[in-house]
């Protein structure tokens, strides 16, 4: 879908047009004291509703066909997560390779939405320069940092990512792959042959991608400081899923939280988050506030006493005790001694938590590639009477994802619930733009590469509006309100 | 020759989803036309990056997708467009999920500027912007939907 174009310039409005990279429609409010200086912000998010209610009275089977339509950048999250709640409604455990199956598409789905965001969305800001001219803090400025060569292979690599997706799931967008109980298609030796060569290639390229973060991020001395900056730094709860031996897990396994010092604070089967997350509403936002039930809403603000928490790859990182791969280990471990604290509060490190993950996710790839069962026939287990509700999670490349379907006896939908990334983490990044602001604007100097640092502070959390919203729609902008004390506008940034 | 006719849009958002509709359509006039030239039909509801990736090592492209009017005297009118015609400022619009169409081809082309095509077609369709979810085109723009099948026959015709 297209929209018209943008305003222009007219009034006290400025409208800066370079193109934003951030996915989905936001608006962020920043209101200035009478010196200058931040009193206050806001960020909002436009919402159409109903998807929900879109899905109602049609058979639970379909829904895995029909939630990926949410979102155009994330269908797999939310095929894999639509597939795994219609199994708990059917009471149905997959296959043994209907799961390595699922996790194999999953992997490379988590590879082809990291690669994006690292490259085309932050790596304007990281590669080129947060305040570089806009004209160059761009993609083609990021190729021209880093070659035309590494520039192909950037786009190789996602590529490689979306084609294995397409020939495991029939369709990469839009998959018709995972159905109660397993999986449509199993998978062929000579489909599993090229599958593994992009794998290897997917591997290589995420080693390129951690040696270049450290070339270019960590040996420059003011790159380190500001990932250590204070303008990027909050102390909140941290959630994500974890395996049996509390390694990240895209895929499986228990939803956990530790708390700004590392410890635990929850810890609980997919199922029963109802029980521990609860959701905050502020009349100026449509979005929800997620918070930890047991901590606690205190306001939007960060420390111990407040239940906020944040997900995403840094949270997977900070609420596990390892990667479950030798490489991202060797990785996660890296990381952790730079900063010398466990958890990492720093929200430009989700950045390198990305590359770390994208690791694993070629790493676990190739592994479930050598296990024999891979190409394995039992593809689907016996689908039985619907037992009426089910809840299915995946960590989706922006966090944990919540499906929950309650369904007639005949397997009907009578309500969805879904619980995306990018609301868990609104109450975290509307603190984020806070914090950024009130570091960065001192005494009305508001340049545009100070609002750049200021979306910064959004851009970190790969925010998918789309998905929060549950719709996707053609032109998502972001706006930048700049006030005075009294309201009047200062400033405006449109980001089309 | 080989032209790749791509109907964009989301099934789930009534009339954005046209441009699905016109490729199915599409798909069942061409299977029982005899062309000289290879035409490869496709459907897509993704960013415009996976977008242009698909663009590659075809001669020309012919995109249909919906353009929001929000006027009505303006819903259902075919709008034509060389991609290469559009000024910059209405370029930076085409938007979804925040990277537009033309910078999308211009990443690809930057990179492999032998396999990207020079030429590629916009047919839009007017539309009122969605504000509900349905799986069903409104009346208005179910009737278009031949005249814009016919439009993209006609560009294949010339090409032909």
């Amino acid at each position: 879908m297209i929209h018209p174009g943008n305003p222009g310039e007219r009034g006290k409005v400025v409208t800066i047009s370079p193109v934003t990279r951030l996915e989905g429609h936001a608006k962020v409010e920043i209101i200035l004291d009478d010196n200058g200086n931040v009193q206050d912000t806001y960020l909002q998010v436009v919402e159409l509703r109903g998807f929900e209610r879109f899905c109602q009275g049609r058979p639970v089977e379909e829904l895995p066909g029909i939630m990926p339509r949410i979102c155009g950048v994330c269908p797999g999250a939310h095929h894999i997560a639509s597939a795994k709640a219609v199994d708990a409604v059917f009471g149905v455990e997959p296959t043994e390779t209907a799961k390595k199956l699922r996790e194999l598409f999953y992997c490379a789905h988590i590879i082809h939405s990291h690669i994006a965001h690292f490259y085309l969305l932050a790596g304007p800001d990281l590669l080129v320069g947060p305040t570089e001219d806009p004209t160059e803090r761009n993609i083609f400025g990021v190729f021209k940092k880093l070659g035309m060569e590494f520039g192909r292979q950037i786009i190789a690599n996602r590529k490689y990512a979306q084609r294995v997706q397409e020939l495991m799931g029939g369709k990469a967008t839009h998959p018709v792959f995972g159905l109660p109980g397993g999986v449509s298609k199993p998978l062929r030796r000579e489909e599993k042959d090229t599958i593994e060569e992009m794998f290897k290639s997917m591997l290589d390229f995420a080693r390129m991608g951690l040696s270049l973060w450290e070339d270019a991020i960590l040996r420059r001395g003011d790159y380190g400081d500001l990932l250590r900056s204070d303008a990027y730094y909050l102390e909140t709860y941290y959630m994500g899923m974890v395996d049996r031996n509390r390694k990240v897990n895209f895929y499986e396994g228990e939803i956990r939280a530790v708390d700004p010092r590392g410890r635990e604070a929850a810890r609980f089967k997919p199922k029963e988050y109802l029980d521990f997350i609860g959701e905050h509403v502020e009349p100026w936002s449509y979005l929800k506030f997620p918070f930890l039930k047991n901590i606690g809403w205190r306001g939007i603000i960060d420390g111990e006493g407040s239940g906020i928490y944040r997900v995403n790859s840094l949270a997977r990182l900070n609420v596990s005790e390892g990667m479950a791969t030798p490489l991202a280990q060797e990785a996660y471990e890296k990381m952790y001694e730079f900063f010398g604290e466990r958890p990492v509060h720093a929200t430009l490190a989700f950045h390198w938590g990305r590359l770390i993950e994208t690791l694993y996710a070629a790493e676990r790839g190739l592994e479930l590639l050598e296990d024999p069962e891979i190409t394995g026939q039992e593809i689907r287990a016996d689908v039985a009477r619907p037992v009426g509700e089910g809840v299915g999670v995946v960590e989706a490349p922006r966090g944990t994802l919540y499906h929950h379907y309650k369904t007639d006896d005949k397997g009907i939908v009578q309500r969805v619930n879904l619980i995306v990334a990018t609301v868990q983490n609104n109450a975290a990044m509307s603190l984020s733009v806070k914090k950024a602001a009130s570091k960065l604007i001192r005494e009305w100097k508001v340049s545009d590469g100070i609002l750049n640092m200021v979306e910064m502070a959004i851009r970190a959390y790969d925010p998918c509006i789309g998905c929060a919203t549950h719709t996707l729609i053609g032109q998502m902008p972001l706006k930048l309100n700049i006030r005075k004390a009294d309201g009047e506008i200062y400033k405006t940034l449109i980001r089309p | 020759m080989k032209i790749l006719v791509l109907g964009v849009g989301n099934p789930t958002l009534g009339d954005d989803g046209s441009g699905l509709y016109v490729a199915r359509e599409l798909r069942k006039k061409i299977s029982r036309k005899k062309l000289k030239i290879e035409v490869v039909i496709e459907e897509s509801s993704s960013d415009w990056l996976t977008i242009a990736e698909k663009m590659v090592d075809y001669d020309e492209v012919i995109l249909i997708d919906t353009a929001v009017v929000n006027e009505e005297r303006l819903v259902g009118r075919i709008f034509k467009f060389d991609l290469k015609g559009l000024d910059k400022r209405y370029e930076y619009s085409y938007m979804l999920h925040n990277l537009s169409l033309s910078s999308a081809i211009e990443i690809i082309r930057s990179l492999s500027p032998e396999e990207t095509p020079e030429k590629v077609i916009l047919i839009l369709i007017g539309i009122i912007e969605p504000k509900e979810f349905s799986d069903k085109l409104s009346p208005t723009i179910k009737r278009i939907i031949p005249k814009v099948v016919k439009e993209v026959l006609d560009e294949i015709s010339k090409i032909n």
